[in-house]
């Protein structure tokens, strides 16, 4: 029994899938952000200690100012924002992963107060603290801003490869999955190389009294001749602390490859050149990773070998240029999110939910029954529709392919099927999954087939008041399309497509 | 209540409702608080245009102490918001997805306005000059619009009969006005809650018998409120309930012990507000507020359905109950690290930002 379907939404010339991208990539962002801030200013606060360099402090208390004002509730919001998107978008996924890991999504719950709480202890209090305990309370903040990023990545990377889970369902097996561990090294190194690089633009903007470590109440005081120098050196010593945070970058490559290793071969072979736009968002998460990394090492091996003297030693990382890395690096985030979205299809959960949320068995199921049977919603725009097969038509896109299409504008049906015959749309729409490999299979029976088929003839024709045409003079009438739709759904069966094995090739040449 | 503990949902109930109440603190005291700071500088301008007291009299210290607090207050309240959007999802799934799903962009409006909200308070800490009253009546219809959406959702959620309608046409046609009718009940509510907290505050104040008789009166204006609100949705039919009792009996005693504090002498009402004193207020308003989340809770449970069996076999809870006493003890932690360093605070800074805008 297939419980009914929720009623769904629409978001204009918008994809769904656009719109949780959206929301989802800035909160990655400022997420990711937010850990590596963390980890950073518990870096620097230890170096501060250890080495009496007083000049890190100012540096540290600004920057967590811009760690609150951003991420805390920006962060915190879009987090929420992300999870309400994600209902309008694909609930039964998320009821899913509710479902199995709420107990560790409450954990993370507990980590995101500690953090709460040692941050906004920190900025409330944190300049009449004794050393040590301003040291705890950072290290607090950061351990629990980590952990709460690896609660999350277990269940998100558990969507793409749930490993052994999918045999006996078990918590960890779950959690611990093929990419969990690529996965975390991978956004820790992203969060670090976020805060280095947003620590740059604090740096930069940071008022020069500030810097002197002046009280912000102190009266301005005329520059001394040489102010200007010792400023810039102060601003270049901190960028030099700083864009140590910069160096684990060497290491995300390793970490990208094993994370590709660890993938399903037919999700590896989209990236690597199976799908187009998913290879050009890699290439451009690469790219962008690429021109960061190498400005870093630039940096950071200038600092260690260029002899002080020489033009190599002044490299800094200014604001304006820290500014335009973390705009690639938002690219990189984005483009990257992109790939991991898009690697799960032709599920939401590999092995479990295809895209339209349904499972195997369920697609078995809707075979026979049809998928717009148990559908209580009616249709908001049932007057448009000239025929009743064209109004189940739209039920049928509503119930399978709203998730990811429009009609006719991003990603619309209409367009990526609009040099198709009618009978070439009949045997790609029952054959959908082999048509494209990150497709799910069709889940409905020849009638739901066919109505798809005359509404996406229809639309394409202009949505004419009369459907369908007049037979032209002369010409027969068409023969009943449903036994060959049944016979090419009956042969696409309901597991996925995936590229055809060599084996195969070889037994479908063989005459 | 034994058989929904034994069908396996109890223990989220339990933590649902707890985590609740503890969402409903933070709300309150950023709710109530924002219409408070917001009143203090409203009453300044009364002030002002009847050639009294005006602008340049000296702003309600506890005012300023209180929009200091309020930025802090809204990201605890979003962090402690998460733990009851968790649970309500396991308890409630099908019909708290399909009441999202129908109020569609609508409830997604939530997410600007707390947007907008945030900052407006951070602009109101920061430049607290900068037209107060515009800036912090902004801040208010915020998250007075976001009270009212979650409002909506719960009303879209216990009454499946609207949804098609809803659907259909939309969800205000499916509902009418009752689908914001809740807001008030629940506003008003949070401004008694508010004052409950805003007391501990104000006994500390330099000016505190003032701050008090005004927080008096705004709980008293807050119960006032949540009466009407809930006589025009016509709840009192439900009155007759054990724990609709129970909610009426601790607001009375709330309510009275505002009253003897309100009416007290001037001079006498700081010595009247002893810590025992506001503790029994304090534990009024506690029980009221857990009485409330219960009356609100009792209709919906009618919808709960039976825990899928991968809600059944989830594992993970004794990590989640050890990840619990280590979160209480480093809050603990935390908090006296806090309070050592609180005191130390100068007055002058209580009203000051200490958290202004980056550089």
């Amino acid at each position: 029994m297939i419980d009914p379907p929720y009623p769904t939404q629409e978001f204009g010339p918008l994809m769904k899938g656009m719109v949780i991208g959206g929301v989802g990539i800035l909160h990655v962002f400022l997420a990711q952000f937010a850990i590596g801030g963390g980890l950073l200013l518990a870096y620097l606060e230890h170096l501060r200690q250890r080495r009496g360099e007083a000049q890190l402090r100012p540096f540290i208390d600004s920057y967590f100012q811009t760690l609150v004002l951003v991420s805390f509730v920006l962060g915190a919001v879009t987090g929420v924002a992300m999870w309400l998107t994600t209902i309008q978008v694909g609930a039964r996924t998320i009821g899913l992963m509710v479902d199995e890991f709420h107990w560790l999504w409450a954990t993370e719950w507990l980590c995101f107060c500690i953090e709460v709480a040692a941050g906004y202890t920190f900025v409330r209090v944190g300049a009449r603290l004794p050393d040590r305990l301003r040291l705890r309370l950072l290290v607090t903040y950061a351990v629990a801003s980590w952990l709460s990023l690896f609660w999350i990545n277990g269940i998100l990377s558990w969507q793409l490869t749930p490993g052994a889970w999918l045999q006996g369902h078990g918590l960890w097996d779950g959690f611990f999955n093929p990419t969990f561990l690529p996965s975390l090294i991978f956004r820790t190194i992203v969060a670090m190389t976020l805060a280095a690089l947003v620590g740059c633009l604090v740096i930069a903007t940071l008022p020069a009294a500030r810097l002197r470590g002046e009280s912000a109440d102190a009266p301005a005081r005329a520059g001394a001749p040489g102010d200007a120098a010792d400023d810039a050196s102060r601003r270049r010593a901190l960028v030099g602390a700083v864009s140590s945070f910069l160096a684990p970058m060497a290491a995300m490559p390793l970490a990208a490859l094993w994370f590709l290793r660890e993938l399903p071969e037919d999700s590896r072979g989209w990236v690597l050149g199976g799908s187009v736009a998913m290879t050009m968002f890699v290439t451009m998460a690469a790219g962008a990773s690429a021109v960061i990394g190498v400005y870093a090492s630039l940096l950071l091996l200038a600092r260690r070998f260029a002899s002080r003297r020489s033009a190599l030693a002044r490299l800094t990382l200014g604001g304006p240029l820290a500014a335009i890395l973390l705009v690639l690096a938002f690219a990189a985030t984005a483009a990257g999110e992109f790939v991991r979205e898009g690697a799960r299809k032709p599920y939401t959960v590999r092995g479990v939910l295809y895209s339209s949320s349904l499972t195997q068995e369920e697609v078995r199921e809707l075979r026979v029954t049809g998928v717009a049977r148990e559908d209580p919603w009616p249709l908001r725009d049932a007057a448009r529709y000239p025929t009743a097969e064209l109004a189940h038509g739209a039920r049928v896109v509503r119930a399978l392919c709203d998730a990811c299409h429009t009609m006719k504008d991003a990603n619309g049906l209409v367009h990526l099927v609009s040099s198709w015959g009618l009978d070439q749309l009949r045997h790609n729409l029952a054959a959908l999954q082999h048509t494209k490999a990150f497709m799910p299979p069709f889940a409905g029976d020849a009638r739901d087939v066919e109505a798809v088929v005359q509404l996406l003839a229809w639309e394409r024709a202009g949505a004419p008041a009369t459907w369908p045409p007049p037979a032209e003079p002369g010409r027969l009438a068409p023969a009943d399309p449903l036994p060959q739709i049944r016979a090419w759904l009956d042969e696409a069966g309901v597991e996925p497509g995936g590229p055809r094995g060599a084996a195969a090739a070889r037994a479908e040449a063989t005459p | 209540m034994s058989a929904l503990w034994h069908a396996g949902h109890g223990p989220y109930l339990a933590l649902y409702l707890a985590t609740l109440a503890l969402h409903a603190v933070f709300v309150s005291y950023l709710v109530g608080g924002t219409a408070f700071v917001l009143a203090a500088h409203l009453a300044r301008a009364v002030r002002g245009a009847r050639g009294a007291r005006g602008d340049d009299a000296p702003a309600s210290p506890l005012a300023a102490q209180i929009a200091s607090w309020l930025p802090l207050s809204m990201g605890a309240a979003i962090t402690a918001g998460v733990a009851p959007l968790l649970f309500l999802q396991i308890l409630y799934q099908r019909a708290f997805y399909t009441a999202n799903l129908l109020l569609g962009p609508i409830w997604g409006a939530m997410i600007p306005a707390l947007v907008l909200g945030f900052y407006l308070l951070y602009l109101h800490k920061a430049r607290p000059a900068l037209r107060p009253k515009l800036v912090l009546g902004l801040a208010l219809a915020c998250f007075t619009l976001v009270a009212a959406l979650w409002g909506a959702n719960h009303r879209v959620m216990v009454t499946p009969s609207g949804w098609t309608d809803a659907y259909r046409g939309s969800p205000l046609s499916a509902y009418g006005w009752s689908l914001v009718f809740r807001a008030p009940v629940w506003l008003g509510a949070m401004l008694a809650q508010f004052a409950a907290i805003a007391a501990w505050q104000a006994r500390g104040a330099s000016r505190g018998s003032r701050e008090l008789r005004a927080l008096a009166g705004t709980a008293l204006a807050g119960r006032a409120l949540s009466a009407a609100g809930a006589l025009a949705l016509g709840w009192h039919a439900q009155l007759a309930t054990p724990l609709a009792g129970a909610l009426l009996a601790a607001i009375a005693l709330e309510a009275s012990l505002w009253v003897t504090l309100a009416s007290a002498p001037s001079g006498a009402r700081r010595a009247v507000a002893t810590r025992v004193y506001l503790g029994l207020l304090s534990g009024a308003a506690a029980l009221a507020l857990a009485a409330a989340l219960a009356v609100r809770e009792l209709p919906r449970l009618a919808h709960l359905r039976e825990l899928p069996a991968s809600v059944q076999r989830a594992g993970g809870a004794w990590l989640f109950a050890t990840f619990a006493a280590l979160a209480l003890a480093i809050l603990a932690a935390i908090l006296r690290a806090a309070r050592r360093a609180l005191p130390a605070e100068p007055a002058a800074a209580a009203g000051a930002s200490d958290v202004s805008p980056p550089a």
